[in-house]
């Protein structure tokens, strides 16, 4: 069906249904040649002033710096462009160039990408979720991705960071507090069946909504990041406490579609990887520091947060183990891929 | 005419007990309550409002210029009601044709909706080409109808 028809024909209906704001960007961009700058298109559906358009921006700045003002980025925020739930869909069809959702937006489209979400990393240290996005493991979630989107991923991948769950009445200490919560999470089948085994009951909430219906007791509870409970100042809406249970670790994936990959030389394109290394290898280290700066402005403003104590409860590592298994059959997660992560965090209990 | 009418009210009823459910058991007993009846709220809203868009069409309830065929004289007015069907009919059939497109991909993406329902999104996306067609339809049936008249006045057999 899409071969038959002309590509730029597919683009523009796309985009105009995609767009659903009715917001027209150009998609006749100029071929590229030796001396004219190749711009590359990205979106973006988070404020100026998050974390990662500030990586994305720098990530730009970099780029034409590199190139000598040879590869521009052109970035469009806020989601001028599209919803991020949408961009896996516009680099597909090339409709953009560049874009870095969470990973829970890629699990729409490929379901390996929801691996960090699995019910069996709650509760583990930062270190183990780390080796194994890190390791094989990540990697052939990464080979997935690009197979599914005909993207190119950029690794690493960019850490938010890992998700506590914040309450407005109820003093959060350990697992067994979870009961009968009425617990938002931000979507995603495994933070679903995750909070349900625990007791909760998980609601998916746009985020939008979130302080509205925490103020009127719609909700109890919360799963997010420091940052992003800073930034939405969710202490007014109610929440006075935190528990640091490392349900799921939040990484946003770069990708570079294969048809901007195409306009780009090899050499473009090596630099472009390289740079993007270069980026990443020191933001990890400032997400950790705005999450830190988030959780002390969390304390000045009564939301005191303690971090869940470790605890050797077999019976409950084999449920969630089991919810795993649940999470990938309901999703389509490769059997192999599952099997290898449950065997490499049983090593590290 | 009156299937379709069945299936909007059918749909509709169905959101709207489901959204009671959802906001009752939530309150009420959240053992009860589950996190994916939101999500198909919005599904059956959203394909019972593109199922209604045919339904206004043929009622000529659907969005015209009803005030300037009002004081236009007669034969000018129905020249505009026909002029926006034609416009009508393209623009539908348009974007039923992109609708379809958007299906399609989502069909190849395998594209999933991130709630506990994981849901194939082609069924919630399908709506609106679906919507689309029927209101492409129906003007094509009115346009249809009003040539019919057309000719029967020309002919002297009209009522």
């Amino acid at each position: 069906m899409f071969s038959k028809a002309p590509a730029k024909f597919h683009a523009t209906f796309v985009a105009f249904v995609l767009a659903s704001g009715g917001i027209a960007f150009d998609l006749h961009r100029p071929s590229s040649s030796k001396q004219a700058p190749v711009t590359l298109v990205a979106s973006l559906d988070t404020a100026p002033s998050h974390f990662r358009n500030e990586v994305v921006r720098r990530f730009g700045q970099r780029l034409a710096e590199a190139s000598a003002g040879g590869l521009l980025l052109e970035i469009y925020e806020a989601g001028q462009l599209m919803s991020d739930r949408d961009v896996g869909k516009a680099l597909a069809w090339g409709l953009i160039d560049f874009a870095m959702p969470a990973d829970s937006k890629v699990a729409r489209f490929e379901p390996n990408a929801s691996l960090l979400s699995l019910p069996a990393f709650y509760g583990r240290p930062p270190e183990i979720a780390y080796a194994v996005t890190d390791g094989p493991l990540g990697g052939a979630v990464r080979a997935a991705i690009e197979e599914t989107l005909n993207v190119r991923v950029l690794a690493p991948l960019l850490d938010l960071g890992f998700t506590a769950t914040y309450a407005t009445e109820r003093h959060l200490r350990s697992t067994a507090d979870y009961a009968g919560l009425k617990l938002r999470y931000p979507g995603g089948v495994g933070p679903a069946l995750l909070f349900a085994e625990l007791g909760a009951v998980p609601v998916a909430v746009p985020f939008p909504d979130v302080p509205l219906a925490l103020s009127q007791g719609s909700l109890d509870a919360v799963q997010s990041t420091h940052e992003t409970m800073r930034s939405a100042r969710l202490w007014d809406a109610g929440i006075k406490h935190c528990l640091e249970d490392n349900a799921n670790l939040i990484q946003y994936v770069p990708m570079i579609s294969n048809a901007a990959l195409q306009r780009l030389t090899a050499n473009e394109q090596a630099l472009l990887f390289a740079t993007w290394r270069q980026l990443a290898a020191s933001s990890r280290a400032l997400a950790q520091r705005i999450q830190a700066e988030a959780k002390a402005d969390l304390a000045n403003a009564g939301v005191h947060c303690r971090a869940l104590p470790h605890s050797g409860d077999l019976a409950l590592r084999q449920r969630l183990d089991d919810a795993s298994r649940t999470v990938a059959a309901k999703v389509g997660m490769n059997a192999d891929l599952l099997e290898s992560t449950l065997a490499a965090l049983a090593q590290r209990p | 005419m009156s299937g379709e009418r069945k299936l909007v009210g059918a749909l509709t009823g169905a959101s709207l007990l489901l959204a009671c459910y959802a906001a009752l058991s939530r309150h009420l007993l959240p053992s009860i309550a589950a996190g994916w009846v939101d999500e198909l709220v919005i599904y059956l809203s959203v394909w019972a409002m593109w199922l209604s868009g045919g339904l206004l069409v043929c009622q000529g309830a659907h969005v015209h210029a009803d005030i300037l065929e009002r004081v236009l004289p007669p034969r000018l007015a129905a020249l505009l009601a026909r002029a926006g069907a034609v416009l009508g009919l393209a623009f539908c059939a348009l974007m039923t044709y992109a609708g379809a497109l958007v299906v399609a991909l989502s069909v190849q993406l395998g594209e999933r909706s991130d709630s506990a329902l994981a849901l194939p999104l082609h069924w919630y996306y399908s709506g609106f080409p679906v919507g689309m067609a029927l209101m492409a339809w129906r003007y094509w049936r009115s346009l249809w109808d009003a040539g019919g008249k057309s000719d029967a006045a020309a002919s002297g057999s009209g009522p």
